[in-house]
């Protein structure tokens, strides 16, 4: 895997993630996207707005999608409220990266794949694809923020009690 | 007493002859043995007081309650430390762990600290270990992961042994990790807490230390903020006068306070030296049911490959069991979608070996336009090579031990069905953010050493840049002090609590 660490030329964090911002929110005026409107995040969230809500919801739902092994997944357990309460405890300049790295998540198709659509029009295929990615990538920072998102909504899934009978936990003894 | 934050309304002024910031293991350790010596001392601690029923033994409440988690700037290696009153000690595996000799020897040498031998440091091991009521986990203790760890170092010809640990009357439940609500756990809100408690030490908790405010080369006082225990948000100040004033808050929030305080700092090295001992996971799969999350977690290692340098100190690595529960689990688990489902539900039937790399003191911990901490570090080429290295052996063992497959925690899938297939190990290598890396043992953003111009702290751990003010967490090592650094820096501590009771018509007149 090639590996570009951005910073190792000169570039510094944050003006990467506003620079592809910038470029991406260019990109969504020319491509049929435009500014549709997100459902309503159902519940209080600290961090979460309706768009964030919706784009990590869609996240977790390619990262632990129903069927397979077992039949739940993320949409069947409140795994947003976790990334959510654990997100809203932090200081508001993370808070501020966590959602520059939402927007990226939710914009950048056009420049991972070629696709004039946001991550939460995309089919589940698509979105398995694009992922995979951000997974793959050779930027450090792209793996670094898929890695960081994943944490949060595995953790909130694994921790949640509907779950460990799949797995062959037994739960606490209190 | 312990003084929680819902019963403040007012803006709070204290005096004391000593506040200490932090009550972790060597914070602890200063307040118990200020109070029974005489002194009136405040501790103010950031975390909450988590005992009995409120240790809940359940991730999604415990994990952001007790953990201060952080990460480094390219965000490849997580930084997991105690946020709580008791600090790593209520949280960590309770393995006891002296420094090695040689260790000792590097410090003396090339560090030149003084009265730091094995010997003069002998009855400070002694007696943290006393009240700690360490003892060496037995063989019928060891459980099902552990002994997987075991089998496969036998096999090998390898050395290993139980780890020596802070338990008593443990009923094995596994739940070292989000604390132990049975109070089996030999954390020091069981021993070190009550006892400076009884002697008048009071404890404000959810109580951020903000500055020490410092006249000329004197830290006069401590000012900070009383948080609100359920939101964390800022609700009145905090201001402690005292004599002596004693930083416990951690390698990283230590140099972050004393940064943010301007503390005269010749040497420049507040935040240098960042030691952060990267450890990585490897798992075995099994056919049989191991539920390895049940029983002491950590109980097993081998030091086969770990060595004494006469420059470096410890260095190598050291393989050790150490599972967990399924949320922090499946953090480490690779891949997304229904291949990482299927994984998950092995989970029963997985073992693990953590591999722990000794490295020196690559990294640096600075300050954002906010005050808050930046941690900066690169593994060094010495660091990747041993942890590729650390992996293969791992891999090897849980093999030998009879796995049916080995698991990598890159986050591309790597699952291997052969040894001949750990070859993968140097293919990938080690790259930022490809392969879970974390970090518990954090050490050396305040060295200690004679010279103001090569270290922060002298060999009493007292800042060569403001006099009556110490620093006594791991911080303090210019090398890394041991492959569980709670022990030998609880014997530093009280080190230097002999220090200051020995010389107190000093600093109390």
């Amino acid at each position: 895997m090639n590996n570009y660490d951005i910073w190792k030329f000169g570039i510094r964090r944050r003006t990467f993630i506003k620079s592809m911002l910038v470029l991406t929110g260019a990109a969504a005026t020319v491509g049929p996207s435009g500014c549709a409107d997100y459902p309503k995040a159902e519940g209080n969230f600290a961090f979460l707005d309706d768009k964030t809500h919706a784009v990590i919801k869609s996240f977790s739902e390619r990262i632990i999608p129903r069927g397979g092994a077992f039949e739940e997944g993320a949409e069947d357990i409140e795994v947003t409220g976790f990334f959510d309460r654990l997100v809203g405890a932090e200081p508001p300049e993370i808070q501020k990266n966590m959602r520059s790295g939402i927007m990226l998540l939710e914009h950048a198709p056009i420049f991972l794949m070629f696709k004039f659509k946001r991550f939460t029009q995309m089919t589940d295929d698509e979105k398995d694809l694009y992922l995979k990615k951000w997974e793959e990538s050779g930027v450090t920072l792209f793996r670094g923020v898929f890695k960081g998102f994943k944490n949060l909504c595995t953790l909130g899934f694994f921790s949640n009690e509907k779950v460990w009978k799949y797995i062959g936990y037994d739960g606490p003894p209190i | 007493m312990i003084i929680k934050s819902d019963n403040i309304v007012n803006n709070v002024v204290e005096s004391a002859d000593v506040c200490i910031v932090g009550s972790g293991p060597a914070g602890s350790v200063m307040a118990m043995e200020m109070a029974e010596g005489g002194l009136s001392v405040i501790v103010l601690e950031e975390g909450g007081h988590f005992s009995g029923s409120r240790l809940n033994m359940r991730e999604e409440d415990m994990l952001p309650a007790l953990y201060n988690q952080r990460f480094t700037k390219d965000l490849s290696i997580a930084l997991s430390q105690g946020k709580c009153l008791g600090g790593g000690s209520l949280i960590n595996m309770a393995d006891s762990v002296r420094t090695p000799d040689g260790v000792f020897a590097v410090w003396e040498k090339k560090f030149g600290v003084k009265d730091i031998s094995p010997g003069a440091m002998k009855k400070y091991f002694d007696r943290a270990e006393t009240i700690l009521k360490t003892k060496k986990i037995e063989e019928a203790e060891l459980n099902s992961n552990n002994l997987v760890l075991k089998k496969g170092v036998e096999k090998a010809g390898y050395t290993g042994d139980a780890f020596y640990h802070n338990r008593e009357g443990c009923i094995e439940c596994g739940y070292c990790l989000l604390g132990c609500p049975y109070g089996h756990k030999q954390a020091t809100t069981e021993n070190y807490i009550p006892r400076a408690i009884e002697s008048g030490a009071k404890f404000y908790v959810n109580a951020r230390a903000d500055k020490i405010l410092v006249d000329g080369e004197r830290a006069e006082k401590v000012v900070g903020t009383i948080l609100d225990g359920k939101t964390g948000m800022d609700k009145v100040s905090i201001e402690v006068n005292a004599k002596v004033i004693v930083m416990a808050a951690g390698t990283i929030n230590t140099p972050q306070l004393l940064l943010k305080s301007k503390i005269p700092d010749e040497s420049g090295l507040i935040g240098k030296n960042l030691i952060l001992q990267p450890y990585t996971m490897v798992f075995g799969l099994f056919d049989e049911e191991l539920k390895s999350y049940k029983g002491i977690p950590q109980s097993y290692y081998t030091d086969n490959y770990e060595e004494v340098d006469e420059d470096r100190g410890l260095t190598g690595f050291r393989l050790e069991g150490g599972f967990t529960l399924p949320g922090q689990v499946s953090t480490v688990v690779p891949g997304f979608g229904e291949g990482y489902k299927e994984l998950m539900t092995k989970y029963s039937r997985m073992a693990n070996i953590m591999a722990l790399v000794f490295d020196g003191p690559d990294g640096t911990v600075s300050l954002n336009r906010f005050g808050r901490p930046v941690i900066e570090y690169e593994m060094t080429d010495q660091t990747k090579a041993d942890m590729v290295r650390a992996m293969k052996e791992s891999a090897n063992l849980l093999f030998t031990a009879g796995a049916k497959k080995v698991m990598f925690t890159y986050e591309i899938p790597a699952v291997i069905s052969d040894p001949s297939e750990i070859s993968i190990v140097d293919e990938r290598g080690i790259e930022p953010c490809s392969l879970t890396i974390m970090s518990f043992h954090i050490q050396g953003t305040c060295r200690m050493g004679p010279d103001p111009a090569s270290s922060v702290v002298d060999s009493s751990l007292e800042c060569h840049g403001a006099k009556n003010l110490f620093v006594v967490d791991g911080s303090v090592s210019p090398t890394t002090s041991s492959s569980h650094n709670m022990l030998p820096t609880m014997a530093l501590s009280h080190r230097t609590a002999d220090y200051i009771l020995t010389n107190r018509g000093r600093y109390f007149g």
